[in-house]
């Protein structure tokens, strides 16, 4: 770490947005991933709540 | 555990729900070790701090293109075996390697700024690329325009195979036409040209990257799974009169 705080100076902006873009890029499909699971693990609760089962699903 | 198992949903649920955890701690080991050895890492003579950008550039256009090599792959799974999984697979890949590709176009442009004097050249490398960015986006929209994957797979399959070609011509783009982009400096017949101080960092983050793609996969996977369980459901729901009352009315709710 010692390194890159007595680097910034010269262009470490870009560094810096590389970075930053890196991060949100990475957090956005983290985020996004989990939500969409737990949209569809509620969306199957519900339609089990309901006694839907699929074709293939055993019976409890 | 063989080829035939993996075909199974269920059994693929119950894998990836034992291997995630490892592979998530894995992750972030790899991550933490990669930032520590990409932020001690010496200057480059020529280029000074910004080569600190290739840690975070060179993994994700691997990652661009080896998404879209994956998913070629799922469509052969897709096209010829008919594998149920296969075209699972190949969809929940398309928005991951939309984001490596941007990712990598991006920190290619807050690169190329400051090195070259310029944000964007439309040189063989750099259009190629941005060729396989639209090549996603293209797949995606059509994945969510067709309303029954079932029916959606085959023809995007084709597509995606036809797109393929992009890949070969991505990787010799710097061979074979006089681009700003350097050539090949680490998969070489003769070896790296990198020096050892900054190879090993940008590999560990290679592996890094790769595990998380891994990781995001496995878990657009598994949505991709439940979601098309849910719509089997409620296509049942919608034929059988009793439950199609009970919907309607969680519906209403």
């Amino acid at each position: 770490m010692e390194s890159l705080l007595t680097d910034l100076g010269r262009h470490s902006e870009y560094v810096i947005a590389a970075y930053v873009m890196t991060a949100v890029i990475i957090g956005v499909m983290v985020l996004a991933i989990r939500l969409d699971q737990k949209k569809q693990e509620r969306d199957l609760k519900e339609l089990e709540a309901l006694g839907l089962r699929r074709r293939s699903q055993k019976k409890d | 555990m063989n080829f035939y198992d993996l075909a199974n949903p269920s059994f693929f649920l119950r894998l990836v729900t034992r291997v995630l955890p490892w592979l998530v701690a894995i992750t972030l080991l790899l991550f933490a070790a990669g930032l520590y050895l990409a932020f001690t890492a010496p200057q480059d003579y020529q280029q000074g701090i910004t080569v600190r950008i290739m840690f975070v550039h060179v993994p994700a256009a691997w990652l661009g293109m080896f998404c879209y090599g994956l998913m070629a792959i799922a469509s052969i799974g897709s096209l010829v075996w008919r594998h149920p999984l296969a075209d699972v697979s190949a969809k929940a890949a398309a928005p991951l390697g939309a984001c490596f590709t941007f990712l990598a176009l991006f920190t290619g442009a807050v690169w190329g700024q400051p090195m070259w004097g310029t944000w964007w050249v439309w040189d063989a490398r750099l259009t190629s690329f941005l060729v396989l960015f639209i090549m996603y986006l293209g797949i995606i929209a059509l994945w969510k325009t067709l309303d029954d994957p079932n029916k959606a797979a085959r023809p995007i399959a084709i597509l995606t195979l036809v797109g393929a070609l992009n890949l070969p011509i991505i990787k010799f783009s710097v061979d074979l036409w006089n681009t700003l982009h350097q050539p090949a400096s680490v998969f070489r017949m003769d070896g790296p040209t990198i020096h050892p101080a900054l190879l090993v960092p940008l590999l560990v983050m290679a592996l890094a990257f790769t595990f998380f793609f891994v990781v995001m996969h496995l878990m657009s996977m598994r949505n991709e799974i439940y979601r098309r369980r849910v719509r089997a459901m409620r296509m049942r729901a919608a034929a059988a009169p009793s439950a199609r009352a009970s919907l309607a009315e969680t519906n209403k709710a």
